[in-house]
């Protein structure tokens, strides 16, 4: 359990509990994925719940973006290690996963007759429904980090970079994350070695 | 496949598969998709699971390591594939958010947030263009005959079209969230229900 835990008053199997349902809730219900299941997370606990804030919330997507695994799961074992503990993240983890397992495994012996209801108008209609709700959603997600996320010149370059790289010429994003990573590493470098010089 | 193969298997995917589960594909199509009993996926197998990964809900990554596992080993796989590719993941996550604790104020550390935090502003929004392209807009954004209505004042990309219902959704959505207490669950559901109505192709 980390000491800044928001509930530390509530036990651990309380807050585990209630960190493996919310997961199941939201991956059992959002549609598109890592990100979309990271608005919906943002949504759950820091503007209902509010056990974290907006500072969690930036550090959750640099951490779950950067660290190689599915983006959902990076961003529950977060979630559930800064509100619970190694078990937490356990328990955050495994509400990630379940709904998953039972819904494929469920859909799995009849998967060739489920993609063909996919060209239903009436079900592609639902679908693309949900998947506009989730543009909100993590628009809103996108306009809640910028003021921390994004500061100065450097930073809406390097972040246009990136939606230009992922969206116009559609790069891997590992790429721009390394590359991310290393125009910050030379700046940090720059400011201090500058800021060095003028105390001479 | 064997059980102890699937968790291998899916363990390096887990450790491979920077940026999220979309780069997971073409990891998977490379590794799994061919003939003979190390490829266990035939090609149209694999393009059905893509398309049925994308729209079941859950992580894509997880769909996909689900339903792989279940195939070769039943539900015994799928449990197995999952497990594995998370479980990098679970001591990964934790030693990261410790190292940045720790070392706050060194260099590598303010070096890495300068880069990554907008970076993952940038990453953020392009997810929301990529949910666009998949209900606003029909497809892709076509970049190219955009530049080349600009350039030549060549007319409106053929295919392209905007999908007015899902516009007024997402549009909805946004102040819906800023300033409202509604559980997004219902909002979700709310969607479904007017997408059927009103964002069929």
């Amino acid at each position: 359990m980390t000491p800044d835990s928001p509930f530390a008053d509530v036990g651990v199997w309380k807050r585990s509990w209630i960190l493996f349902w919310s997961y199941i809730k939201i991956t059992s219900l959002v549609i598109g994925g890592g990100y979309a299941i990271i608005a919906a997370a943002q949504e759950e606990f820091v503007r209902r719940r509010r056990w974290l804030d907006d500072d969690d919330v930036l550090e959750m997507i640099t951490v779950t973006q950067t660290v190689p695994g599915i983006l959902a799961c990076n961003s529950a074992i977060y979630i559930g290690w800064r509100l619970g503990g190694f078990f937490g993240a356990l328990a955050a983890l495994a509400g990630s996963v379940v709904p998953s397992l039972v819904i494929i495994v469920a859909i799995a012996a009849v998967i060739s007759s489920v993609a063909e209801l996919l060209g239903n108008p009436y079900v592609q209609g639902a679908f693309r429904g949900v998947i506009a709700c989730i543009v909100g959603m993590v628009a809103v997600t996108a306009l809640k980090m910028r003021k921390k996320a994004v500061k100065g010149a450097f930073g809406w370059l390097v972040a246009m970079g990136c939606l230009a790289g992922m969206s116009i010429v559609g790069s891997n994003p590992a790429w721009l994350i390394l590359g991310s990573i290393a125009l910050g590493l030379g700046k940090v470098s720059c400011d201090r070695l500058f800021r060095k010089e003028a105390a001479k | 496949m064997t059980l102890v193969s699937i968790f291998l298997v899916f363990f390096k995917f887990g450790l491979l598969c920077f940026g999220g589960g979309y780069m997971l594909i073409p990891l998977l199509s490379a590794e799994l998709v061919g003939a003979g009993p190390s490829h266990p996926l035939t090609p149209e197998a694999f393009a059905n699971l893509v398309s049925i990964a994308q729209v079941t809900p859950g992580p894509v990554g997880i769909n996909t390591a689900t339903y792989v596992g279940y195939t070769q080993q039943g539900v015994l796989g799928a449990c197995l594939g999952t497990i594995g590719m998370v479980t990098p993941a679970l001591f990964l996550v934790i030693l990261a958010v410790k190292l940045l604790k720790r070392y706050e104020t060194s260099i590598p550390v303010q070096g890495f947030l300068t880069g990554m935090r907008p970076a993952s502003f940038g990453l953020v929004l392009s997810a929301a263009v990529i949910f666009a392209e998949l209900s606003i807009f029909p497809g892709p954004i076509p970049w190219q005959g955009f530049w080349k209505m600009l350039a030549d004042g060549a007319g409106m990309p053929e295919g392209f079209g905007i999908n007015w219902g899902c516009v007024v959704i997402a549009a909805a959505t946004v102040p819906v969230l800023l300033k409202t207490r509604i559980n997004f669950l219902w909002l979700l559901l709310i969607s479904a229900l007017l997408g059927t109505l009103f964002c069929r192709p």
